[in-house]
């Protein structure tokens, strides 16, 4: 590889590449792919893919899970019925096909794939480029969050839909999350569909859902311009990706290193705030809120002291020239440097 | 070891938590009370005039029951099966034709089509194949010397099959209404295409009637290349719909009909589907936009406020 390139090529770039691809798959793929690939490919989408599927709409795995809870187990049980292979089974399937997603990409989902993800890293950096003060969670904060994420993926995604389905809760609370969930908003917003936009009209458990995500969309919207991944603290996808982070073959690694204490620049990098990343090394470094971006392993002005793994292959390591290079461009935090234009240098035959 | 006083913490934290939760059962067992009441309501059927149907959100078409009169006068297809839609098999009754049997053409092997006896009123479908599912083209005919009727209509089988586009592709009968792309659900105000053959050919200028189950009506003509494209109207009745799952259940069928006169002999086709209303019906953008600005208002002050700023 040509030392160019090799400059150019960062951590950032490719996840950067990679975001713009799911980004597009997952909003305006389907229009690519045709209606019947769509058909298939949106029943098999591991997650937020609601604007992918515009006949079915609102679709990600949360779906399949909010909906296994309601109309399977929580139906058998208020029925009484045996809980037969009928009905273990479609949720076996359902949640073999996502286990396998996670322990394959693992937490990578967030910071590669996640379309909401992406919008607010990008609002984040036009907020930045306004010079706008940004806002940090300190690590009281950062982890007193922690648990709300917790609330809404075992409450919201297991509890009450499965409630609903054995009639303890009202029918039409079999999707509470999907019915709040501001990445339904913004990706179908950008695939051109104002219907999930609109919040149902006659006052009601969907009215206060609906209005709920899109409170929490105007404020991811413009609170992403300040704050780093607002939404992403309390998503149930982050809660749900860490039950299997330890388990997937993408993960973060942490060694211990003497110069830590004093250092600190990983937990500046990250995105989500995460205090862990600097104090603690080992397992404990994969931090529950991690969403893989690696930009604590970009930043790492030491050699090898976190990697970014897929399975026994590091792809991605601190280095410390790699650092350098990186602050070249920016900040650990995210704030750009300035753009210098420099006039192009005159071939030297040119000189008059 | 959990010392005494850690221990009373804990009692009166939980009583706490029951105390607190108390209200929001009562109040789950309420708004669940009332939920089933009207939901009872909507599952009663109309009386007279359309019978728009609430069904099971994830359902095939409508159910017509063995006996219950149909919406149409024109030749189709309905569902006979459980409100839930049937594991496995469809049960399906065909309206307005004297058929003896049903056809059915897979999207796997369309050039195999198979038929089934309809019995008592109904017949009972199921894939050759069980593992091979997907959307299926299913046809009945009366014929005589002087006149050949067809009614059509397209059913899916949940487990999993081939794109139907062979499916489509492959001649079914003389004269023909084939969607371009098969659709599970039509909704209205969408724009659907279909193609009118005869004789396995496109057919242009065909004229094309179309008729909806709450009430609305028109004809259409296919273009030079047999293609019409027919806008599904926004007839469903909601008026009295409080939430809009109940909106999004409702279902209705539409039928298209053509005909032509060749050699002596009238083909006339049908080809009914059913469609649902528009997912914005019962949805205010208003509201919508209300409450992101209500979002937004709360951001703001994070735009202001002087946190502990980044370097
Ligand atoms: S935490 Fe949620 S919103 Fe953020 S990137 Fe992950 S899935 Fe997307
Ligand atoms: S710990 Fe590292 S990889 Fe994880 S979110 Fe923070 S910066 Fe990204």
């Amino acid at each position: 590889m040509s030392d160019t390139l090799r400059n150019r090529m960062t951590l950032a770039r490719v996840r950067l590449a990679v975001q713009i691809v799911t980004l597009f798959f997952t909003v305006w793929g389907a229009s690519v792919l045709g209606h019947y690939a769509a058909d298939k490919i949106s029943t098999a989408l591991p997650a937020l893919s609601c604007a992918y599927d515009q006949q079915h709409g609102a679709y990600c795995s949360l779906i399949p899970l909010e909906h296994q809870m309601h109309h399977r187990i929580g139906e058998a049980i208020a029925k009484a019925q045996q809980i037969t292979l009928q009905v273990i089974m479609p949720m076996l399937v359902t949640l073999a096909t996502f286990i396998a997603f996670f322990l394959v990409a693992g937490k990578a989902f967030c910071a590669w794939v996640c379309p909401l993800g992406t919008l607010q890293e990008w609002l984040n950096r036009a907020g930045r480029r306004l010079g706008l003060v940004q806002n940090a969670a300190d690590s009281k904060t950062a982890t007193r969050l922690r648990p709300v994420k917790w609330v809404i993926f075992l409450g919201l995604v297991f509890i009450v839909p499965l409630l609903a389905g054995m009639n303890v809760l009202p029918h039409n609370l079999g999707n509470p999350f999907c019915d709040m969930c501001p990445s339904r908003v913004a990706t179908t917003l950008l695939g051109g569909q104002l219907e999930e936009f609109a919040v149902p009209e006659v006052f009601g458990i969907k009215f206060v859902l609906g209005g709920l995500g899109n409170t929490i969309f105007g404020f991811t919207l413009i609170g992403a311009l300040a704050l780093r991944q607002p939404f992403c603290r309390i998503c149930p996808m982050l809660a749900m990706n860490a039950v299997f982070r330890h388990a997937s073959l993408t993960r973060l690694v942490k060694v211990r290193h003497e110069k830590c204490g004093k250092c600190g620049i990983c937990t500046k990098a990250c995105p989500m705030d995460i205090p862990e990343i600097h104090h603690e090394h080992g397992r404990k470094a994969f931090n529950e809120d991690c969403t893989l971006c690696g930009r604590c392993a970009e930043f790492c002005p030491d050699d090898g002291i976190i990697q970014v793994k897929f399975g026994p292959w590091a792809v991605f390591s601190s280095n410390r020239d790699y650092y350098k290079r990186r602050l070249k461009a920016e900040t650990p935090e995210g704030d750009p440097k300035p753009v210098k234009f420099m006039p192009k240098p005159r071939p030297a035959g040119d000189a008059a | 070891m959990v010392r005494p006083s850690q221990l009373q913490v804990l009692r009166s934290t939980t009583r706490r938590a029951v105390r607190a939760l108390l209200p929001l059962l009562a109040w789950a067992y309420h708004a669940h009370a009332a939920a089933a009441a009207t939901g009872d309501a909507a599952r009663s059927p109309a009386v007279g005039g359309a019978m728009t149907a609430p069904v099971h959100e994830h359902g095939g078409p409508p159910s017509a029951g063995r006996q219950s009169p149909a919406w149409t006068t024109r030749p189709i297809i309905q569902s006979a099966g459980r409100p839930g839609g049937d594991r496995g098999f469809a049960a399906l009754a065909v309206r307005n034709l004297a058929a003896a049997e049903i056809e059915a053409y897979s999207p796997a092997r369309p050039a195999s089509p198979w038929r089934t006896r309809i019995d008592g009123g109904v017949a009972r479908i199921a894939p050759t194949d069980p593992t091979q599912g997907g959307m299926h083209w299913i046809e009945a005919r009366e014929e005589s010397p002087t006149a050949v009727t067809v009614a059509s209509t397209l059913w899916t089988f949940s487990s999993k099959g081939p794109a139907p586009r062979a499916l489509l592709d492959t001649p079914k009968s003389e004269l023909e209404i084939v969607p371009q792309p098969a659709v599970n659900r039509y909704r209205e105000g969408g724009s659907w295409d279909f193609v009118v053959r005869f004789m396995a050919r496109p057919l242009p200028q065909a004229p094309v009637a179309w008729e909806t189950q709450n009430g609305s009506r028109g004809e259409l003509v296919a273009d030079a290349s047999g293609r019409i494209t027919l806008t599904v109207p926004h007839d469903f009745d909601i008026a009295g719909q409080t939430e809009t799952d109940q909106i999004n259940r409702l279902q209705a069928q539409f039928v298209l009909t053509t005909e032509r006169v060749e050699g002596g002999k009238t083909y006339q086709t049908n080809f009914n589907a059913i469609y649902s209303p528009d997912r914005i019906r019962g949805k205010s953008l208003a509201w919508g936009g209300g409450f992101m600005l209500l979002g937004v208002g709360l951001a703001v002050p994070l735009l202001r406020r002087k946190g502990k700023a980044h370097v």
